[in-house]
C-alpha cells in the first residue's frame, strides 16, 4: 500500500487519531510519518533512546560492507539483544563485537581509543614488553640488522613516552 | 549524621550543594551483571578487601549485604544518594560504606563494582583523588576487566573507558525563576554535560536542583575529564550568582517570596513532600543572600534530607502512610526551626 499523503513510498506506519469520538486512521510511510506531528516521540527513557541511535547507525552502515558476527565468542550474547537493551554480556563481547561496535562507541564517544588510566597489571606487561624489546634491540644491533633495531626503538619510546605520562 | 558531607558546608556552598565520582568497574574472568552466575562470588572477594581500602582510606568501612537491609532503610540510601534506585532490585547486592558516607561502593549493579565519593560543595579535585586512591588499592587486590583500546569494560558502552562519572550538584533558583535555566543548561549539553533531575537518569529536578555530569567516557583522560567538568559549573555558578543579583533588584519582591516561605515552613501543620522541596528552596536562597539570618546552610541541607519519605520515618522510627507523613514533615520542620532559634 502506498502512503497516503506523497503517494511514493511504501506506508509502513498506522497512526490512529480519536478526537472528539471520531476516529481516523492514515498509513504513511515513515518520512511523511516522522514530518508529522502526530508520530513525534520523545525518548524519555534510555534504552529506547539507545536503540534508537544504534538501529540508525546500522541503517547508515547498512551498505558498507561489515562483518556481522551474531554472538559473543565467549558469553554467547547475541549482538541483537545488545541492541536491544544496551547492555554488553562480558568483557570479551567488545572483542567479538569490534567492528559493529566502533561506530555505536564513536557516536557515543566521539572516539574509540581509551587514553585515559590503566591498570597496574597493564602498566606492568609494559615494563616487561620494554625489557624484552631492549633485548630485541641488542640482538638486532649486534646482527647489524638496522632496520629491525630502529623499529624497536621507536616501540621503546613510545611504551617510555606512555608510561612518562602516567608518572 | 552531624559530619556527613550532605550536612556539612562546602566551599561556593552557595550554589553546589556536592561533588560527586562514580567509577565503573568490572572484574575481569567473569561476565557482566545480568548474565554474571558468579555474582555471589564477587561479593565474597570484594568483603574480603574491604580491610585493604579501609587501611588506604584511613576510616572505617562497613559491608553491607542489600538484602539484609529493611525497605525504608534502602529507599533512606537512595535519598541520600548513596546507592542508585536500581542497587536493591539486584541480586547479591552489596554496599561499602564509610561513617561519614563520603564513600560508597555498589557490588553488583550494573557493573560488579561502583566505586563513589561525595564530597560537599566544589570539591570534585578532592573526589577523584579518594576514588582514584581507592581504585589503585582494588586494583592491586583484584584484576580488572580491561583491554588496551578501549579502556575499562563496562557492561552499557556508556561507560567504557574511564568509567568515570564526575557530577555535580547545583542549586539553581534564581536561574529557574528568571526563566533562564533551560538555555544555560542547554548550553552545558552542547559540550558534553548531561542535566540531570536530583535522583539522576529520568527524574526531575526538585526543589531546583540539578545534577551535571560528564557524557564522554572514552578517549579523553580522567583529569582533561574532570578539568571540564570544572569549568561549565563554574560558569554556571558565574550565571546562577548573576540571576541573584538580578532577583535583589527587586529585593521587597525577592524578600516576601522568601519570608512567605519561611513563615509556612515554621508554621504549617501539614507539609507535602513537593511543597516542602519548593519552600526549602527558597529559603536556602534567603540564606544564601544573606536575607534570612537565623539558618545556616547546613541546617538547610540537613532539613532538605529529613523530610524526604524514607529519612522522615527512620528519624520517627515509624512506618508513615502518606497523609501521617505530611504532618511528620511539617512537625520536623518545625522542630528543626525551634531549635536553631534557640541555640
Amino acid at each position: 500500500m502506498l502512503c497516503q499523503k506523497c503517494n511514493k513510498r511504501t506506508a509502513n506506519i498506522e497512526i490512529t487519531q480519536i478526537i472528539n469520538g471520531v476516529r481516523t486512521q492514515s498509513f504513511l510511510c515513515q518520512e511523511c510519518a516522522s514530518a508529522s506531528e502526530l508520530a513525534f516521540s520523545m525518548p524519555t527513557d534510555f534504552n529506547s533512546f539507545f536503540t534508537e541511535i544504534t538501529n540508525h547507525l546500522f541503517d547508515l552502515n547498512s551498505t558498507a560492507p561489515q562483518i556481522n558476527i551474531y554472538k559473543c565468542k565467549s558469553c554467547g550474547l547475541p549482538f541483537d539483544t545488545f541492541k536491544e537493551t544496551g547492555k554488553l554480556g562480558c568483557s570479551d563481547c567488545y572483542s567479538s563485537f569490534e567492528s559493529q561496535l566502533e561506530p555505536i562507541l564513536k557516536r557515543l564517544h566521539g572516539s574509540i581509543k581509551h587514553v585515559g588510566k590503566r591498570p597496574k597489571a597493564s602498566q606492568n606487561n609494559d615494563k616487561d614488553e620494554i625489557n624484552d624489546l631492549k633485548q630485541k634491540l641488542q640482538d638486532a644491533i649486534r646482527k647489524e640488522k638496522y632496520e629491525d633495531a630502529a623499529k624497536y626503538r621507536d616501540r621503546i619510546k613510545k611504551l617510555e613516552e606512555q608510561k612518562g605520562g602516567e608518572m | 549524621m552531624m559530619d556527613n558531607w550532605y550536612v556539612v558546608d562546602g566551599p561556593q556552598n552557595d550554589v553546589v550543594v556536592s561533588s560527586r565520582v562514580r567509577l565503573a568497574r568490572n572484574f575481569k574472568d567473569y561476565p557482566f551483571a545480568p548474565f554474571n552466575k558468579g555474582s555471589a562470588e564477587i561479593l565474597a572477594k570484594t568483603k574480603n578487601i574491604v580491610k585493604d581500602i579501609s587501611g588506604i582510606v584511613n576510616q572505617n568501612l562497613n559491608f553491607v549485604e542489600l538484602n539484609n537491609l529493611d525497605q525504608l532503610t534502602k529507599v533512606s540510601l537512595i535519598e541520600k544518594h548513596l546507592i542508585s534506585p536500581e542497587l536493591p532490585t539486584k541480586s547479591e547486592a552489596g554496599l561499602i560504606l564509610s561513617q561519614d558516607e563520603k564513600i560508597s561502593i555498589m557490588v553488583n549493579e550494573e557493573d560488579h563494582l561502583r566505586i563513589q565519593t561525595i564530597f560537599p560543595g566544589f570539591q570534585i579535585d578532592q573526589a577523584w583523588e579518594m576514588a582514584n586512591n581507592i581504585d589503585d588499592i582494588i586494583d592491586e587486590k583484584i584484576g580488572y576487566a580491561y583491554n588496551e583500546t578501549y579502556g575499562y569494560l563496562t557492561s552499557c558502552t556508556t561507560n567504557v573507558g574511564t568509567g568515570l562519572r564526575a557530577s555535580m550538584m547545583v542549586h539553581l533558583p534564581a536561574l529557574t525563576i528568571t526563566g533562564y535555566v533551560g538555555p544555560v543548561l542547554e548550553n552545558a549539553s552542547k559540550v558534553s554535560v548531561m542535566v540531570r533531575g536530583l535522583y539522576g537518569e529520568g527524574t526531575d529536578a526538585i526543589g531546583n536542583m540539578y545534577q551535571l555530569s560528564n557524557q564522554i567516557t572514552l578517549g579523553i583522560s580522567e583529569t582533561e575529564l574532570i578539568a571540564n567538568i570544572k569549568t561549565v559549573v563554574s560558569k554556571i555558578i558565574e550565571q546562577e550568582r548573576l540571576a541573584r543579583e538580578h532577583l535583589l533588584k527587586d529585593k521587597i519582591g525577592l524578600e516576601d517570596r522568601i519570608y512567605r516561605a519561611y513563615g509556612i515552613v515554621s508554621n504549617a501543620r501539614i507539609l507535602s513532600s513537593s511543597e516542602c522541596n519548593r519552600l526549602l528552596s527558597d529559603i536556602k536562597l534567603g540564606i544564601d543572600l544573606g536575607i534570612i539570618k537565623d539558618i545556616r546552610t547546613s541546617d538547610i541541607k540537613e532539613m532538605m534530607l529529613i523530610t524526604q519519605p524514607a529519612n522522615l520515618q527512620k528519624h520517627y522510627g515509624e512506618n508513615f502512610g502518606t497523609t501521617q507523613r505530611d504532618v511528620a514533615r511539617a512537625q520536623v520542620v518545625r522542630e528543626m526551626l525551634n531549635n536553631k532559634s534557640e541555640n
